[in-house]
């Protein structure tokens, strides 16, 4: 029992050195995120990338996360996965589905089959906006308090959009991008604020839920892959099996 | 019963990540490419390798003890296997975050390891106090066959 004894002062140290790092990582991420909050800083761009749409609806923004996976597939097919995919197709984000039923918030029950995250994103409130097959951007503006902002119903409106108190801008993309032997699938969150204290507050926030928030994203996108890549491969199959026709003799 | 350890510690490993991966779809097995097979098989068997060598290395004498000695040993090191896979779980969507660099993905490792510490901790230990039973009991046979 020793040995678990020292394994367990061992955890203990190493807890404490790691959430001290922690604490120190997010307020220096906290402070460098928010010090461009109330002024205008030009994104940095990529030469030769293209924008997308999340980035016309939020060019500049203080927190932000992009996740990408290549997929071994045409876009169509990638988007069309996409669309079919639900948010708990994977095993990790229903371990993560199981947390509000331990907590008690919410009945064993009453978790019914999902519907697939695209129609989620397309039926919530707030802007939807979509470029076929390549592109869906859901964007509202978010409050932490009580109060319900109406989030304009119009790219422009959005843009143009000036924060209240307490209030942030949230746009959430997914689109796909042609490459070289396939598509690269891509979720993007853009955050913006008007006042420095909310961002601080708000990066700490996001910060601390940012290893669960981003293993869910790229967990979403392999199952999209996973989805769009096993619809492929059976489409290669059926041409493989099915003969082609024999040209008629003379 | 150097063997025993390391194959058991091998077995948790990859009956864990399974689980938390995989879960109630061994279909999902199939859509897998030949480098995601190769993670999904050499992460869990070398991280549940190294739990296996710390108490090798750091518990001889528990390993010879009586079974409590022993019992705490099997605990610890499915413990430490929850841990290390843990954190291995949650490096996994600050790794593909492409809009942090060098010290963003440092920065938020540190967060990701501490939530692999904690949510691997808790989960391993409740899973260690359990397995480490049987485990115990069967270290004893392999330490007599090694007499």
């Amino acid at each position: 029992m020793k040995f678990l004894f020292r394994t367990a002062l061992a955890v203990g140290v190493i807890s404490v050195a790691l959430a001290l790092a922690s604490v120190s990582w997010l307020e220096y991420s906290a402070h460098n995120s928010c010090a461009s909050v109330g002024e205008s800083v030009p994104p940095a761009r990529t030469a030769g990338a293209s924008v997308t749409v999340v980035d016309e609806i939020l060019p500049e923004y203080q927190i932000g996360e992009r996740h990408s996976v290549f997929v071994d597939a045409p876009t169509a097919q990638v988007f069309d996965s996409l669309k079919h995919s639900k948010a708990n197709d994977q095993p990790i984000i229903k371990l993560f589905d199981l947390l509000p039923v331990l907590a008690g918030k919410r009945d064993a029950s009453s978790h019914s089959e999902a519907e697939p995250l695209y129609e989620t994103l397309r039926d919530s409130s707030g802007l939807v906006l979509e470029k076929t097959n390549r592109e869906l951007v859901t964007a509202n503006i978010a409050t932490v308090d009580e109060h319900t902002p109406s989030t304009p119903d119009t790219l422009g409106g959005f843009v143009a959009y000036r924060l209240g108190h307490n209030e942030m801008k949230l746009p959430v993309s997914f689109s796909v991008d042609p490459a070289e032997g396939g598509t690269h699938l891509t979720t993007e969150t853009h955050i913006m604020f008007d006042d420095r204290d909310l961002c601080h507050s708000f990066a700490w926030y996001w910060g601390v839920i940012y290893p669960g928030s981003s293993l869910l994203r790229v967990d979403f996108l392999e199952a999209v892959k996973r989805r769009a890549e096993t619809a492929r491969s059976g489409y290669r199959e059926t041409e493989r099996m099915v003969p082609k026709p024999q040209p008629l003799e003379d | 019963m150097n063997t025993f350890l390391r194959i058991a510690a091998v077995i948790v490993a990859l009956c864990n990540w399974y689980a938390l991966t995989v879960g109630a779809s061994p279909a999902m097995l199939a859509s897998y490419g030949p480098s995601e097979l190769l993670t999904t098989l050499l992460v869990p068997t070398a991280l549940g390798l190294v739990a296996a060598e710390v108490s090798i290395r750091l518990a001889r004498k528990g390993l010879r003890g009586g079974f409590l000695d022993r019992y705490g040993v099997m605990v610890a090191t499915v413990w430490i296997g929850g841990m290390l896979c843990g954190v291995a779980l949650a490096w996994g969507g600050v790794l593909h975050d492409e809009a942090l660099g060098v010290i963003g993905t440092l920065g938020f490792g540190a967060v990701a390891s501490l939530w692999g510490v904690v949510c691997g901790g808790v989960l391993g230990l409740a899973e260690a106090l359990v397995l480490g039973l049987p485990l115990a009991a069967a270290l004893r046979s392999f330490g007599e066959e090694d007499r």
